[in-house]
């Protein structure tokens, strides 16, 4: 009996090695330790043996089924695992096919700078104001002492709207710039004041790739008690800083408005040589970036603000120009021009 | 305008050392010969901090020696930038300098500088040779963050090397050649033979410039020696146009006889200077730096030297050469405000003629053309001094009572530049009764013009009133140089001066001129003196650096103020002539002085404190910026920007009301002649040109309006407005309408808004499509958004037609921003499963699809959570007057699990309610 047994295994051990696929192997299961394998026949015939030798050939049959068990899960695990390999080796997707393309909108760049210029100045306690595109003549100029005949006048060629004329507003003009807002804000809020102004802006000028009839400017306001020209060095130093990414210097240079006094011209480091001279900033490491200046006592008065008792400073830059920079765009009216295939770059 | 650097040396010092940035002190410490040239060598030269390999040619160079190096990046005097180069197959990484190539005198054939042995190697070339001042960058810089830009710098002999003065020895005709002449120049040093044509006539004995060979003419062309007819031809008789100058209205410059040969023209003409090109803008409210003694004014303040009073750098008329007797001159200024000042004289026994070459040179390095003796005189005291002035021809004028006033109706001028203006009642003039004289201020009159034929003249040197010289310039288009000092608001003390400079020049260079009795002076407006009270702990607070009370008196000192102190610590400032006509007023104007001076460079860059108080939220910009991202972001359009503008025949395609609409006076082109009430037209031209590359796509503009509505300030609207543009041959199905009124109620959801039900846009607006156009009212009953397909009309007015749909929605963000938003609240998730099903009808074509979903809802309200449209059909298989309408319903209930028997019992409420507004299961 129990050389029987040891035969089967012998037998079955050596069926099972020879199997290439788990059928196969499920096949033997069935054949050997199946309901009808040779296994339960053998078991059957336990009958037969004599009582004493029952539990010696007992335990001899458990531990053959028990071996076989164990052959059939190694070698059904062995299989599994070639017929896994042989899969994914007959697996071939083309991973260089693109991905699925997803269709997405984008934003116009100017809205895109104009957010994050929005974002930084917000970070410093600055708030963002709006103020009409359709101005009168007291708000962009006269309130911001620049009177009739003034000189500067001229550098700000203005469209005016035909048959509009008050006593005390002049005539309506499409705004020259956005300091208007600076007397709207202070009649508004009056002083302290910590604003920004983005927004669009006319001149009565022929347009070609660097000028523009209609371009986007940012105006900035602080005005409180103890607000020096150091600190508009200190905000718009910070303020680059964050915008470009690198650290970023600023120059002041005497300028002239007449809303500001003293006026000055703000540069910056050049952004592609940071202050070594190249062939961009004429070699001399800066590039001129805004207007600003301390915010003239008259401007004040107009604003109903006591210069005797408040001070602060303004500035005004260009949104277009900032964009163009950063972009490298050499055709200003790209900007306004609705072309899809320049938007769709953004 | 152009500045020369030896003009403002006349008056002020300005120690200025060449630019010997990366030029060091080397030491040669090996040198052997050059393996492939014999005349060169190779030194290998410690510059300090390592050792440099150089190809030098010099003829006493030795091991051991001392020399001046410049290095990779250094700037020769002459302009050379020193590179790397490669000699004949040997590196040479710099240059060792002779004393001619430094520019500091000059050396033997080809011997390079030594140097004093005690000199470490490395030392820099200005601090060996101890030098102290400014290189023209320097001073370009300084003058550029002190006072106002210098943009560029020129140097006019730079232009002209290899240009010299040469004698006309001898020429003669060629045979065989019916223009072309061989001529004999004697250049100094030898005789050389050139070929000339015959623009110009020469005469034997002038001395004219001569191009030698490497010379570079205006036009680019280099000169080099080449055969004309075979016959060799050693360089070029250069007229003016050819050397880029304009030094003499013939057109070929003539030296005196006496004139050294070879010489560099820069040097005869005295071109060899420095320019500094201001920029005109920065200048806008410094009315005393229109002319070389401000601008000294200016560098004796930036660099601490000492500038010499006018007088005394340059001759006035004295006393003695005044008569005593009166002047003829009858001068009635009876428009007062016109003329602050009127200075004025006669001279007689002028001789017109060409000027002298100082004279000449001294206008052509700054841009101004010479005329004649006269002329020139009058522009050379315009840019040395900041004085316009006017000289007449007295016997044109006929008489010496003239006469300055407005002009009179049909008053007319023919100006110098021989062009005819009529003058209004607004413009100033000088007249003698019969004829205008000239636009004061402005531009003389070509009637008593300077010519060749005056004896003598009348001077002019006065000031005249700023607003009214501006206008007169616009209003005839004559923006000369005197308008553009006038208008600033120059200094009247500087009028009587100018005269006598004038005088003295006159009298210089026409030996026998004389004065015609006395001078005229009318002061009517003479400027009290300016004193303004400053504090300057108030100053300093405004800059943000520490400046001292000192430092501020010496700054101001130096700019000419004079400074007193006054009670409480404050100073009492007296403020020059020359800045008191507007410029300097208050204690800011100060303040801008004392920062300018002090430094800007050395104030600190603290940031402010922050305030306590957040700032104030913008609400409307915060919703644009939410809009970009809702509509680019999630709902894939494109953000276009438009101008605020449209042309009438835009306006009049897109069939809105032209009465609405402003307009500006002046506009740019006829596409640009109304304010847009309707953002609408521009996206259409939009569409039209994107139409050419692309086929389906969506885009979106948010911007003002500008609505007319008979108050002062128009009505500013904020608007999104959007369009979408499907293809129909790609896309047969497509609805772009249904698209708009997806993305308005998807864009309203997300932002928040409440979505009020679409009522048919019954408004005026007929760029909406009849029939297919929706519109949205806040509980306000205030338009808050509007879809509709184009009109039909203004698609084929707006050359749209093709196989594309377009719908356009518009949003009013103004309104929206003003709207109170949805709070969102938490719904419990429901805990018992739902029943889904769908149903089919048949009804009426002409029955909204919004009737049949409420008789659907409308059936067991408290069971039925929805019911969806999701499809829609008209065609085969049902009948032509009705449309098939699928919905998907959920039956939901919060309390128990609905069965079988749920769903029989709604669908047959559900039937009822449809049958009883005529529809029937299909």
């Amino acid at each position: 009996m129990k050389d029987l047994i040891l035969q089967l295994v012998k037998e079955a051990t050596q069926e099972i090695n020879n199997t290439t696929t788990p059928a196969q192997l499920e096949e033997l299961r069935i054949k050997y330790l199946g309901r009808k394998g040779s296994f339960t026949n053998v078991m059957q015939n336990l009958k037969s043996v004599p009582n004493e030798e029952k539990p010696a050939i007992g335990q001899a049959l458990n531990a053959a089924k028990n071996e076989l068990e164990q052959h059939l899960t190694t070698k059904q695990k062995t299989l599994e695992e070639e017929v896994l390999k042989q899969q994914l080796s007959d697996d071939s997707f083309d991973t260089t096919r693109p991905g699925t393309h997803y269709e997405t909108g984008h934003i116009h760049p100017l809205s895109q700078v104009q957010k994050e210029v929005e974002e930084i100045f917000s970070q410093m306690g600055f708030a963002i104001q709006d103020g009409p595109e359709i101005e009168s003549e007291y708000y962009n100029f006269e309130a911001l002492n620049v009177p009739k005949d003034h000189p500067a006048r001229d550098m700000q060629d203005t469209f005016f709207l035909a048959d509009k004329s008050h006593d005390h507003h002049g005539r309506m003009v499409l705004r020259t710039q956005t300091s208007p807002v600076q007397i709207r804000t202070m009649e508004k809020f009056g002083a302290p004041l910590r604003v920004i102004v983005p927004g669009r802006v006319f001149r009565y000028e022929a347009t070609d790739a660097s000028h523009d009839s209609t371009f986007y400017q940012v105006e900035g306001l602080l005005i409180d008690k103890n607000i020096s020209l150091a600190n508009l060095k200190g905000v718009m130093t910070e303020f680059l800083t964050r915008l470009f990414k690198k650290e970023t210097k600023v120059r002041f240079r005497p300028g002239y408005f007449p809303f500001v006094e003293p006026g000055i011209e703000l540069d910056m480091w050049c952004l592609l040589c940071s202050g070594m001279g190249c062939r961009v900033c004429k070699h001399t490491g800066w590039m001129e970036f805004m207007g600003a200046g301390m915010v003239h006592a008259n401007v004040l008065k107009a604003g109903g603000i006591d210069p005797e008792v408040y001070q602060g400073w303004a500035f005004g830059f260009g949104l277009t120009r900032l964009v163009m920079m950063k972009y490298g765009i050499d055709d200003i009216r790209l900007l306004m021009g609705g072309d899809l295939r320049f938007l769709e770059q953004f | 305008m152009k500045i020369s650097l030896n003009w403002l040396k006349k008056f002020v010092e300005i120690p200025v050392i060449e630019n010997y940035n990366n030029m060091v002190v080397g030491k040669v410490m090996e040198l052997q010969k050059h393996p492939n040239a014999e005349k060169l060598n190779v030194a290998m030269v410690d510059i300090g901090i390592e050792q440099i390999q150089i190809v030098c040619g010099g003829v006493n160079l030795e091991k051991g020696q001392t020399v001046p190096v410049a290095l990779i990046g250094a700037i020769m005097p002459n302009g050379m930038k020193i590179e790397p180069v490669n000699l004949r197959g040997v590196e040479s990484n710099g240059m060792i300098c002779a004393k001619e190539e430094l520019n500091l005198g000059p050396n033997g054939p080809k011997e390079i500088m030594v140097l004093d042995s005690n000199l470490q190697a490395g030392t820099p070339l200005t601090e060996a040779f101890k030098m102290k001042g400014y290189t023209v960058p320097q001073l370009q810089e300084l003058f550029t963050i002190r006072t106002a830009e210098v943009e560029a710098i020129e140097k006019p002999g730079e232009k002209l090397q290899n240009v010299v003065t040469g004698k006309i020895v001898a020429f003669e005709k060629i045979a065989d050649s019916d223009k072309l002449h061989r001529a004999t120049i004697d250049i100094g040093s030898k005789k050389i033979q050139l070929i000339f044509g015959s623009v110009h006539e020469v005469k034997t004995g002038w001395v004219v410039p001569i191009a030698l060979p490497g010379a570079i003419m205006a036009n680019g062309i280099m000169i080099k020696k080449t055969k004309i007819h075979g016959i060799e031809s050693e360089g070029m008789i250069a007229d003016d146009k050819e050397l880029g100058i304009e030094n003499t209205s013939e057109g070929l410059t003539i030296f005196p006889p006496k004139t050294a040969l070879g010489m560099p023209i820069a040097d005869a003409l005295d071109l060899e200077d420095t320019i500094f090109i201001m920029d005109n803008k920065s200048l806008t409210h410094r009315p005393d730096l229109w002319g070389h003694y401000g601008i000294a004014r200016e560098f004796s303040a930036i660099l601490g030297t000492k500038i010499k009073p006018y007088e005394k750098a340059v001759q006035l008329a004295k006393e003695k050469d005044i008569p005593i007797i009166k002047s003829p001159l009858n001068i009635t200024i009876v428009d007062k405000e016109i003329c602050p000042r009127f200075t004025s004289c006669i001279i007689k026994n002028i001789k017109v003629e060409e000027s002298p070459q100082w004279l000449k040179s001294d206008l052509v390095k700054v841009g101004i053309r010479p005329v004649n003796n006269i002329v020139d005189i009058t522009n050379h005291i315009m840019l040395g001094l900041g004085q316009p002035m006017h000289a007449y021809d007295r016997k044109m004028v006929e008489t010496d009572t003239l006469e300055v006033r407005y002009a009179k109706k049909g008053e007319f001028i023919e100006t110098i530049d021989h062009k005819h203006h009529d003058l209004s009642e607004e413009d100033p003039i000088i007249t003698n009764g019969k004829h205008v004289l000239t636009i004061a201020g402005v531009m003389g009159g070509a009637y008593s013009e300077i010519s060749e034929h005056t004896t003598e003249i009348i001077l002019e040197s006065a000031n005249w009133q700023p607003a009214v010289v501006r206008k007169a310039s616009q209003r005839n288009g004559l923006r000369t140089e005197a308008v553009q000092r006038f208008e600033k608001s120059i200094d009247s003390e500087m009028a009587i001066t100018g005269l006598l400079r004038a005088i003295a020049l006159v009298k210089k260079l026409c030996p026998k001129a004389e004065l015609e009795g006395g001078l005229v002076d009318d002061y009517s407006e003479k400027v009290a003196t300016k004193v303004i009270v400053v504090r300057p702990e108030r100053i300093q607070q405004k800059i943000g650096a520490i400046v001292t009370t000192n430092e501020m008196k010496d700054i101001l000192k130096r700019l000419g103020f004079g400074v007193a102190s006054a009670p409480n610590k404050s100073l009492s400032i007296t403020v020059p002539s020359w800045r008191a006509t507007k410029d300097i007023a208050t204690e800011d104007d100060i303040v801008e002085e004392v920062a300018r001076m002090h430094g800007y460079e050395n104030i600190p860059t603290p940031l402010p404190t922050l305030p306590t108080k957040l700032p104030e939220e913008n609400i409307l910009r915060t919703l644009e910026h939410k809009s970009r991202t809702i509509l680019s972001g999630l709902l894939n359009m494109n953000e276009v920007y438009n101008y605020s503008f449209y042309s009438g025949a835009d306006l009049a395609n897109a069939l809105l009301p032209e009465e609405l609409h402003l307009k500006p006076q002046n506009f740019l082109s006829t596409d640009q002649t109304h304010l847009r009430i309707s953002l609408v037209p521009n996206i259409l031209k939009n569409i039209h040109d994107n139409l050419r590359f692309k086929k389906s796509f969506s885009i979106y503009e948010i911007g003002h309006t500008y609505n007319e509505e008979h108050a002062f300030f128009p009505r500013e609207d904020v608007w999104i407005t959007g369009a979408i543009v499907t293809n129909t041959t790609e896309n047969p199905n497509s609805i772009p309408l249904l698209d708009a009124k997806g993305i308005a109620e998807t864009y309203m959801q997300n932002i928040g808004a409440p979505i009020q039900e679409w009522k048919k846009d019954g408004l005026t607006l007929q760029l909406a499509h009849p029939h297919n156009s929706l519109a949205m009212f806040s509980p306000s009953e205030r338009l808050i958004a509007r879809c509709y397909d184009l009109n039909p009309i203004i698609t084929k007015k707006f050359d749209l037609e093709g196989p594309h749909k377009i719908a356009i929605f518009e949003l009013n963000l103004s309104q929206l921003s003003q709207e109170k938003l949805l709070e969102r609240k938490y719904q419990p998730i429901p805990r018992h499963p739902g029943i889904e099903f769908d149903l089919a009808i048949l009804i009426d074509k002409k029955i909204p699809s919004i009737q049949l979903k409420k008789a659907i809802e409308s059936a067991m309200p408290e069971l039925i959570k929805y019911a969806t449209l999701f499809d829609q059909y008209e065609g085969p298989n049902v009948d032509p007057s009705k449309k098939s309408l699928a919905y998907r319903i959920l039956l939901q209930s919060d309390d128990r699990t609905l069965t079988e028997d749920d769903m029989t019992k709604a669908q047959k409420v559900i039937m009822e309610n449809i049958a009883a507004i005529g529809g029937m299961l299909r």
